[in-house]
């Protein structure tokens, strides 16, 4: 619209002299009038959002382990996106919400808090300008819960009101190797404990919110062999680094499912051997390393296959609960 | 693969059926349980009779209904329609994820209904987060919708879906976190 603006405005011909000027300032403008609008969003951005997202997709799990992934899609960004972010402050609204994506998408591969501090900064200048979007504040929220950068979330942070008014997030720091949380309900905060990985038998990757999770427990509940391993104290059900908001997703499901308890990662980082975090994903440890690894619950389970890996670490099931 | 299906009216009439017994907050639980079993039917028939399943049948749909408000794709930016349709992924179910990022930040919730349901997931409407409500219209979908949730939903964030937002699809019956995909239950 503003390019049409100028050109009805200003393009009278036959050209004067008179006229030849205002051609040349008309198409001296057009650069400026298009760096101006707010939905502007320059090609180089755009693209190492893209390279970004491409980067993260070729390296899929769970034929990929996810610090593989990482790396790629750090090297992308630094070489795509974060010339960008130098002039943070001469970026449009555009820009500066494709900005957050792009981080977005490099946290939820790398995990690091250093792109929730790079978000935080892209988003205080969207809310500077009145032009922060509920999705970009649940985006911000998110990746500060993914990179587990609790400083990111104050009361006074532009993600605060993803939270819907519940407690903030208090976040534990001098993360341990093999630590998870469990939330303290109503409060934001977090138990802390320290797995212990020789006294485990499985460790199961999954979420309250996945179908294919419940799944596996609905069939565990059913099936005494299952429940017997992948319940008690020799199973450890854990969710992974993702951007979950509210903890009470997690407090819900071990009221309903108190053999079953899903506990948070503290760092994805700290679980050595733990290539891939897709959920369900059973792990079966044997002195403290995973021995083998069973992906996944379809329509008819993956009872046998987990079964023959448990048998096959010499793991057997204490049998009925 | 454009289905053209008998079960289609099949869908519609469950639709209408539904519509027509509003949850009502005194309902018997038991009545509610029977409302939400056929609300789960209705979704599982919205996915059957879905018009696109696979990628040929996307470009076939899109190429027919392009620049209409059918399916109106074209209200997404340039860039923004690329990342949609670059993230879409199907297996012999149909539609198993895709990036809905650039969705809610650019279409109201009547638009975004438009744009799912030839996919047979018009429902995710209530589900995906920060749907923009820009008409009166938008406000109506979306309001239809929810109460229509409200049947299947028992606690929490994720509501019991069997649809998974905040995660993708990445080979089958498992989903990895990637915030703004959605792992969809024919996963």
């Amino acid at each position: 619209m503003h390019i049409q603006l100028l050109t009805t405005t200003h393009w009278h011909p036959p050209l004067g002299r008179g006229g030849i000027v205002r051609l040349l300032f008309c198409l001296l403008a057009m650069p400026a009038a298009l760096l101006a609008a707010p939905g502007h969003v320059s090609p180089d951005l755009e693209e190492g959002y893209a390279a970004v997202l491409r980067s993260a997709d070729g390296f899929p799990g769970p034929d990929h382990d996810w610090r593989a992934r990482a790396a790629h899609v750090e090297k992308v960004f630094n070489a795509r996106v974060q010339p960008q972010v130098a002039s943070m402050h001469t970026l449009s609204t555009g820009e500066l919400r494709t900005l957050l994506q792009a981080t977005r998408a490099a946290a939820m591969a790398i995990k690091t808090p250093r792109y929730s501090a790079l978000a935080l900064a892209a988003g205080e200048r969207l809310r500077e300008r009145g032009a922060l979007l509920p999705a970009d504040i649940r985006d911000g929220a998110a990746i500060a819960m993914i990179t587990r950068d609790g400083y990111s979330l104050t009361p006074s942070s532009p993600w605060s009101p993803a939270f819907a008014g519940r407690p903030l997030p208090r976040l534990p720091e001098g993360i341990r190797p093999f630590e998870y949380w469990t939330p303290l309900p109503g409060t934001g905060s977090y138990g802390r404990a320290v797995a212990d990985m020789r006294s485990l038998d499985v460790v199961v990757i999954s979420h309250p919110g996945c179908g294919f999770s419940r799944a596996a427990v609905d069939a565990a509940k059913q099936d005494p062999a299952l429940h017997g391993l992948l319940s008690g104290a020799r199973a450890l059900w854990i969710s992974p680094q993702d951007g979950t908001l509210d903890p009470e997703v997690f407090i819900d499901w071990t009221a309903n499912h108190p053999d079953f308890p899903i506990h948070v990662v503290a760092r994805q980082s700290g679980f050595a051997g733990f290539g891939y975090w897709g959920t369900p994903t059973f792990y079966i440890l044997r002195d403290g390393k995973v021995t083998a690894r069973v992906i996944g619950w379809p329509r008819d389970g993956n009872r046998a296959a987990l079964l023959q890996a448990f048998s096959e670490a010499g793991i057997r099931s204490v049998g009925t609960p | 693969m454009v289905r053209s299906c008998g079960l289609l009216h099949v869908a519609l009439a469950a639709t209408l059926l539904l519509a027509a017994i509003p949850p009502r907050a005194d309902a018997s639980v038991t009545d509610r349980t029977a409302q939400a079993r056929l609300e789960d039917r209705r979704l599982a028939l919205d996915k059957r009779t879905a018009l696109i399943t696979d990628r040929r049948g996307f470009e076939a749909y899109a190429r027919t209904t392009a620049g209409t408000d059918t399916f109106p794709l074209h209200k997404l930016g340039p860039a923004s329609r690329i990342r949609f349709v670059e993230s879409l992924r199907f297996n012999e179910r149909g539609l198993t994820t895709f990036d809905y990022a650039d969705l809610v930040r650019e279409l109201g919730a009547a638009d975004l209904h438009r744009v799912l349901k030839p996919f047979g997931f018009q429902h995710l409407v209530a589900i995906l987060p920060d749907v923009r409500v820009n008409s009166d219209e938008d406000r109506q979908v979306l309001q239809a919708l929810k109460e229509v949730r409200e049947l299947r939903c028992g606690m929490g964030e994720h509501c019991n879906e069997t649809d998974y937002p905040g995660y993708k699809c990445i080979s089958h019956a498992t989903c990895e976190d990637s915030t703004q995909h959605i792992c969809t239950s024919n996963c």
